[in-house]
């Protein structure tokens, strides 16, 4: 199973992108054979209530769940879900924190 | 990374006390570990979003009123994770102004290498200061094309 939980914070990302990012996420999922994904959610952090560094946050943090993979392939996808998040909401690539973690 | 996620009743933390609190999360991280400030995450929500998260928040067996659950590198020791929770637990309370009961904690190991920020995996912990360098370089590179 391969399920996603995108964190983002309010106001940061235009309600037009979304659309965009989710289908750049299944695209990336499918192109490296990670099963389908099952599941995607948003969890926006309204304003005030996310810090980086002690200062009000910018980050997006997208935690993508996959079954067990080889580092190689985790690699490319994290560089995806990079260069989707830069390109498609032109933040800094400071601004967003990927990880690919193993289900249990 | 890490990512420290604070859960409170609703409207139990006024909006001031919450970069402090961030502040003092990330003094505590910062001074224990001597990571980065930049890589230290701090984010609040109130406890109906707990379902919410349930896949991130890895759980706090406490009925305490403010809940702390960090996700960390992997690679700490016990010793070095105990005193993050015991120093995390008092600053908060020290800011809330409550007893320390009031107040839980718990860590979930990350490797280091699952993630990456600011496009490259990050580094283990104690290997910060030569990833800096390295981010830095690239930051620069990347700002002068």
């Amino acid at each position: 199973m391969t399920y996603c939980i995108c964190l983002i914070q309010e106001n940061q990302i235009p309600d037009s992108s979304l659309g965009k990012l989710e289908v750049g996420i299944r695209e990336i999922v499918s192109k490296n054979q990670l099963n389908n994904l099952s599941d995607l959610k948003w969890i926006v952090i309204p304003e005030g209530q996310g810090w980086t560094a002690a200062k009000p946050s910018t980050s997006s943090v997208v935690t993508l769940y996959t079954p067990s993979i080889e580092q190689s392939v985790r690699v490319d996808v994290l560089n995806s879900i990079c260069d989707l998040w830069t390109k498609t909401t032109s933040c800094h690539i400071n601004e967003i924190i990927a990880s690919v973690v193993p289900v249990n | 990374m890490p990512l420290y996620l604070c859960s409170s009743p609703s409207g139990s933390i006024p909006q001031n006390l919450k970069q402090k609190i961030s502040q003092a999360i990330t003094d505590v991280h910062c001074n224990v570990t001597g990571a980065p400030s930049t890589f230290v995450h701090v984010f609040f929500f109130e406890e109906d979003k707990l379902q919410v998260l349930q896949n991130l928040w890895g759980g706090v067996s406490s009925g305490a009123q403010y809940q702390l659950f960090g996700n960390i590198r992997s690679g700490r020791t016990e010793e070095t994770k105990s005193t993050l929770v015991n120093g995390m637990c008092q600053a908060v309370a020290d800011v809330l102004d409550v007893e320390l009961d009031n107040v839980a904690m718990a860590t979930k190991d990350i490797e280091a290498k699952w993630v990456m920020e600011g496009g490259d995996l990050l580094p283990e912990p104690g290997e910060e200061a030569a990833w800096l360098e390295r981010h830095y370089k690239k930051m620069e590179a990347l700002s002068n094309q």
